[in-house]
């Protein structure tokens, strides 16, 4: 076989060099198996390449797809979003601790245990406000209020 | 006036600073080319669809990565062989390998009709069809890559040896084998035979 065989269908696309495109002429002209074979590559990619493409436009649900996943907050927007709710965690943390210390003080002997149970349920609130996405001042009292809503033994 | 290259190389870096608008405009300009590159490599026009989804959300992902000196057009289509490979390569998926399909009414994907074409013609471009799906269907997953490239996308040797990090020696390699393999099913298909080696 011949060695420029290889480099054949790179001489149709116009991907060989200078020199390379002089021997693969010279050898074309010299050898009529290589020159059946190029003429034969080169009908077949021009057939290929004439074939409609499969795809002109994809569906709307592709694009819809895409541009909601791309719009989708990521981790980093969600946590940016952290300090606006840390003064309103403070505030709910305040108002359950004014609502639970004084009982929490009558039990005798658990009063490091209460105290982190107390910060532990805080630090519950705070991340439910997060989940539950409050934004406005009505929001934050009901927020407030909640304590109301304790049912107590 | 900028160039359609450096056009999506500026949206690529407005991307990676966030701006989700000049990702729109580029999935816009280039959602088809992705959903045409898939199918010819997975033979299945939905799960084309699926991959192409992959594709742009890993584009925009990886945004950040995007150096300008890199052609927007060779990037992007390293994602998608990549992702394309990465599907192939899932446990599963090797068994199904590629298929090739003939009947070419597929939901989901809006196809062109070549109005002009004569029923001569039509039955012509029929069967390099057929003989084309057979042999993308045989072709190495990198002789597909590199040959639907190629003569689908257009892409020189150069971008194609960068998007598929391989040498352009390699890839002039790969083109000429799965070039071959059109041949062959091209001649097997006018004979009514099958290609030598082909199960097809």
């Amino acid at each position: 076989m011949n060695p420029l065989h290889e480099e054949l269908t790179a001489y149709i696309d116009g991907e060989l060099p200078a020199e390379r495109v002089k021997e693969m002429e010279a050898a074309l002209a010299s050898d009529p198996t290589l020159r059946a074979l190029e003429q034969r590559l080169r009908r077949s990619i021009v057939a290929v390449e004439a074939l409609p493409p499969p795809v002109t436009e994809a569906s709307p649900k592709l694009r819809r797809a895409v541009l909601d996943a791309v719009s989708a907050p990521t981790w980093k927007e969600k946590w940016l979003t952290w300090p606006r709710l840390v003064p309103l965690g403070l505030a709910v943390a305040a108002s359950v601790t004014l609502v639970v210390w004084p009982r929490a003080g009558d039990d005798e002997g658990g009063g490091l245990d209460e105290e982190k149970l107390l910060l532990a349920q805080n630090l519950e609130v705070v991340e439910d406000l997060d989940l539950m996405g409050l934004d406005s001042a009505a929001d934050l009292d009901v927020v407030a209020e909640l304590h109301e809503l304790e049912v107590t033994p | 006036m900028l160039s359609a290259d450096d056009e999506d190389a500026a949206w690529m870096l407005q991307v990676a600073a966030g701006d989700r608008a000049a990702f729109a405009r580029l999935f816009d300009r280039h959602q088809a080319r992705v959903v045409r590159f898939c199918q010819r490599f997975v033979g299945d026009a939905p799960r084309a669809e699926e991959l192409a989804q992959d594709v742009f959300i890993k584009l925009y992902k990886s945004a950040g990565r995007y150096q300008r000196t890199a052609r927007f057009q060779t990037f992007l289509f390293r994602v998608a062989t990549n992702t394309c490979l990465n599907e192939l390569r899932r446990p599963g998926r090797a068994a199904e390998k590629v298929e090739a399909p003939v009947d070419d009414d597929t939901p989901g994907v809006i196809e062109r009709t070549p109005h002009h074409e004569t029923p001569d013609q039509v039955l012509e471009g029929k069967d390099v069809e057929r003989a084309l799906n057979l042999a993308l269907a045989k072709m190495s997953d990198r002789e597909r890559a590199a040959f639907t490239m190629c003569r689908f996308e257009g892409m020189a040797y150069r971008d194609i040896a960068e998007a598929l990090e391989a040498t352009e020696a390699a890839v002039k390699s790969l083109i000429h084998r799965a070039s071959l393999q059109v041949l062959a099913h091209l001649d097997a298909l006018k004979a009514g035979t099958r290609p030598a080696g082909s199960a097809a």
